[in-house]
């Protein structure tokens, strides 16, 4: 039976994807991880850092891309699915995470790691007031 | 090791993700005092006071007269003990099953899709 894909090294990760990584590691140990959920989002981060150093790639020529499903980041991040997807949602509200692709069949979408700049300044902090779950009502 | 420390769950009477951090400080900074671990952790002393007693209690590390805090010798057995107490292991288990079922489902939704399609 012919192969379907290019026989490859799946395992070279470039040299610039590492320093990025490296940086973003180094970034986000000094993040406050105080508060409801703060480690289960430090959690998923750290298990995209993991998953970027073995197989990430340069998204967008500065952002860092890796190609993951949401049941293995939960088993990497030791959370369920929900959780999982409550702390992606919060790491994509903080500006830390950004959906760079969606899943195709049985292809799991990509998530990008941003290399923080000026414009992010997410942690891994809930934000201060709690979220408004409902309208109060109008008098 | 240090991935199997932030790999671990929350729940009743496990470890727990805050907890991890705490003992995952202990291990990059062995030696350390309660209010050394706090300024690692950005947190305050006192409130580290009952992880760290809990941490003790489990057998993962000690406290030295002079209030440091040491791992203990057999500490990776004493972890992979208490996840296999406290169900961390079973439950890791049950999720990776049900996620392989999910999988297998999709992939004979797909292939069904496919055939309908076609035919």
């Amino acid at each position: 039976m012919q192969a379907r894909y290019q026989p490859g090294n799946a395992l070279t990760v470039s040299p610039e994807v590492l320093t990025a990584v490296a940086y973003l590691e180094e970034r986000a140990k000094h993040r406050a991880k105080k508060g409801v959920a703060a480690h289960s989002r430090w959690a998923v981060y750290r298990a995209l850092i993991d998953c970027a150093k073995r197989h990430g790639y340069m998204y967008k020529g500065r952002d860092v891309a890796v190609r993951i499903s949401v049941r293995r980041l939960a088993l990497d991040a030791g959370l369920g699915k929900t959780a999982t997807q409550d702390a992606l949602t919060a790491l994509e509200a903080s500006g830390l995470v950004y959906r760079a692709s969606k899943g195709n069949g049985p292809v799991p979408g990509a998530l990008a790691l941003r290399l923080p700049d000026t414009d992010v300044t997410g942690t891994f902090v809930p934000p201060p007031s709690p979220l408004l779950l409902y309208r109060p009502r109008q008098c | 090791m240090l991935e199997a420390l932030y790999r671990l769950r929350h729940g009743q009477g496990r470890i727990g993700k805050s907890k991890a951090a705490v003992l995952e400080a202990v291990v990059e900074c062995p030696g350390a005092s309660r209010s050394e671990l706090a300024a690692t952790l950005g947190k305050k002393p006192d409130s580290l006071s009952r992880p760290l007693k809990e941490l003790v209690e489990r057998g993962l590390i000690e406290r030295s007269r002079k209030g440091r805090y040491w791992l203990t010798n057999n500490w990776q057995d004493a972890l992979d003990r208490e996840r296999t107490l406290t169900g961390e292991k079973l439950s890791a288990r049950l999720d990776e099953q049900g996620y392989v079922r999910e999988r297998e489902a999709y992939r004979l939704y797909l292939a069904e899709k496919e055939e309908s399609s076609e035919g």
